[in-house]
């Protein structure tokens, strides 16, 4: 193993190049491994946040859209019910389930209806488009105060 | 079994150059940062601190500078050292607070900071860190930045905006104190292990 002397003329003062070889060295961290765990798992979280941040907002961007264009849609089972008839015993059970079920939908989206009326006016349009904005504003102004 | 067909498979990080690692960082290899974080953190941990950050504050920035650097590795142009780009997404990091707090740590009033006319023997014993810590914080920044953080005077002027003259003047000031307080002692010569 081989060992020199940071400074041989022991004694004398140091010089810059001795400061600087100081500089270079370390110090010692007992934690270095607990803090190597930490900067990988803080960098997964804010990465896993990311992903389903963004999953979110293609969610909720896609709800909105939705709401724009989908009228709730009739959900009788009239439909169903005729395409029960002259079927078996087994088959007609499962319609008479999915009517329902498509009623149960039905008295759901007939609640929310108002909802998604709401949601078809300018007004909510103009402030779900200033929030959008202002989203983007602030999305910039981070990427800018993150900025090396 | 598995497992240990996979680590066959994978190459020993450890050995691979920090070159090698950033590019693997760029590929998304999260064991490659890992390694980097392993090898860097140590080094980075020490220039914060030497700056004037505190024990928890400085790892925490430590950490963002870490994340920051993997969400900016394509900003990295291999031009140098990775590790001396680390300490400057560090250091920027860090004044960006100290300059939120400048009243303290860019005062000039040297009242609260004069050096002790009487150094013990364990400041003479080349403890820089205890030395550095005997300094006035403005001075204890400027100097490690150019010590440590490779940056000119012009460019901790420009990071501190304050004279071109003040920075010259902090850095001989720190240097002398530094100096005086690290005197090598003849009982005691330093040896540091070079590990080869």
């Amino acid at each position: 193993m081989t060992r020199e002397l940071l400074n041989d003329d022991a004694g004398d003062a140091l010089t810059d190049s001795d400061l600087a070889e100081l500089f270079a060295q370390p110090m010692a961290f007992d934690d270095a491994p607990r803090f190597e765990a930490k900067v990988v798992r803080g960098l997964s979280m804010r990465l896993w946040m990311r992903h389903w941040l963004v999953v979110l907002a293609g969610f909720v961007g896609g709800v909105y859209a939705l709401a724009q264009i989908v009228r709730v849609p009739n959900l009788g089972a009239q439909s169903l019910r005729t395409a029960a008839v002259r079927t078996d015993n087994t088959l007609t059970a499962g319609m008479q389930a999915m009517d329902a079920a498509g009623k149960t939908v039905s008295n759901f989206t007939d609640q929310w209806g108002h909802y998604l009326g709401m949601m078809q006016t300018p007004t909510f349009f103009w402030v779900s488009f200033s929030l959008c904005l202002m989203f983007v504003g602030l999305y910039y102004a981070y990427s800018q105060e993150e900025a090396l | 079994m598995a497992s240990s067909a996979t680590d066959l498979t994978r190459p020993d990080l450890t050995r691979s150059g920090d070159v090698d690692l950033v590019r693997l960082c760029q590929a998304g290899d999260r064991r490659a940062f890992a390694e980097l974080v392993r090898r860097h953190g140590p080094v980075l941990r020490t220039h914060l601190r030497r700056m004037g950050a505190q024990g928890a504050d400085a790892d925490d920035m430590a950490q963002e500078a870490f994340i920051a650097a993997y969400e900016h590795l394509a900003e990295y142009r291999f031009d140098g050292p990775f590790s001396a780009w680390l300490k400057r997404i560090a250091s920027r990091r860090y004044l960006k607070k100290v300059r939120k707090d400048a009243r303290y740590v860019l005062s000039d009033d040297m009242s609260a900071y004069e050096p002790e006319t009487s150094v013990d023997a364990g400041m003479k014993a080349h403890n820089l860190d205890a030395a550095l810590q005997r300094l006035k914080p403005v001075e204890q920044l400027c100097v490690t930045l150019n010590f440590s953080g490779d940056l000119s005077h012009q460019d901790i002027a420009d990071e501190l905006k304050i004279p071109l003259g003040t920075v010259k003047s902090h850095i001989r000031r720190a240097l002398d104190q530094l100096k005086s307080a690290l005197v090598s002692p003849s009982v005691n010569p330093v040896v540091l292990d070079t590990g080869s």
